[in-house]
């Protein structure tokens, strides 16, 4: 896999801890992640892999859940072309869920939501919107990462917002 | 980072100042990465990984050189059985990593990445 920069973007996966965000990256690229973040190790605390997709070369990562690595957030958004928020609907719209929308607005970038774990629990994306507050121009998806459920369709729609914005 | 800025960054002159870098005795291997884990130039698998965690190895560290109120970070050296890798940060939004053999002089890679880096700054 080569390819110049241009044609590459960056996203990265928010969530509090077990929303799902190791299961999303795996189901989504389909492959072995190049590096899965383990619990008691702070450098490879996130996970990263990369992925083809509408023509871009995707560098995915998924942040840390646990708090205790939270200033690995920082890092991990530098220079982040697009966010993706994991929600557990098994758990609900949690603190750490409006600290991370907080989080992710102050970088400017195109988002969505996705809540997970749809195969289990329902969560109504407009009950999502009034309780994080969101504008209605934030798409609200519901997922399953673990049955590889809607997460191709939530990442081209991200990747149109990309694109849009890069196109003004 | 938008889109453009990253088109921008010509990888032309990096490339200058990594074949200087790689001529030093006792280097691997030396890469450029941007602060967001993405290698400049071109993209492998290999040097995809090593960036990004190369990038968050400094941002840990760098937390605690803050943590601790113990000045600004420089340089980050990290020394393994098979040699060593140094990583510095390269302007505002990139670093440069070298491996080197395990027997490298590494007082001697210091300065020459430093005059390296110096003569990119100034060239621009
Ligand atoms: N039922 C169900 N379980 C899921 C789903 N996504 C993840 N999980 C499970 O939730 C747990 C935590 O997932 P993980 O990906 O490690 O969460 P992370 O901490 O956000 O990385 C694991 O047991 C997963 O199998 C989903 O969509 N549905
Ligand atoms: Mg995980």
């Amino acid at each position: 896999m080569e390819q110049i920069s241009k044609d590459s973007l960056k996203i990265v996966v928010f969530g509090a801890l077990n929303a799902g965000k190791t299961t999303f990256v795996e189901r989504l690229s389909g492959q072995e992640l190049f590096l899965k973040g383990e619990y008691e190790s702070i450098t490879t605390s996130f996970d990263f892999v990369q992925i083809k997709q509408q023509d871009y070369l995707i560098h995915l990562f998924a942040s840390p859940g646990h708090r205790r690595f939270s200033f690995m957030w920082e890092t991990l958004a530098t220079g982040m072309d697009g966010a993706i928020l994991l929600l557990d609907s098994t758990v609900g719209v949690t603190p750490v869920d409006h600290e991370l929308i907080d989080f992710i607005e102050q970088y400017g970038v195109p988002y969505i939501i996705a809540a997970n774990k749809d195969d289990i629990f329902k969560m109504d994306p407009e009950f999502i919107r009034k309780e994080l507050k969101l504008s209605d121009n934030i798409l609200i998806g519901n997922t399953s990462a673990l049955n590889d459920d809607n997460l191709d369709n939530l990442l081209d729609k991200l990747i149109d917002d990309i694109n849009k914005r890069n196109n003004k | 980072m938008d889109h453009a800025r990253r088109v921008n960054i010509i990888p032309q002159n990096f490339e200058n100042v990594l074949l200087t870098i790689n001529r030093i005795k006792g280097v691997k291997d030396s890469l450029v990465a941007g602060l967001d884990g993405i290698p400049i130039g071109k993209i492998d698998r290999e040097s995809s990984v090593l960036s990004a965690s190369t990038v968050a190895a400094l941002g840990a560290v760098r937390e605690l050189t803050k943590t601790v109120s113990y000045g600004d970070l420089e340089q980050l050296i990290v020394e393994t059985d098979y040699g060593k890798i140094i990583i510095e940060e390269f302007g505002t939004e990139h670093v440069i990593i070298i491996l080197t053999e395990i027997n490298a002089n590494i007082g001697m890679i210091r300065v020459m990445l430093k005059k390296a880096v110096r003569d990119f700054t100034n060239n621009k």
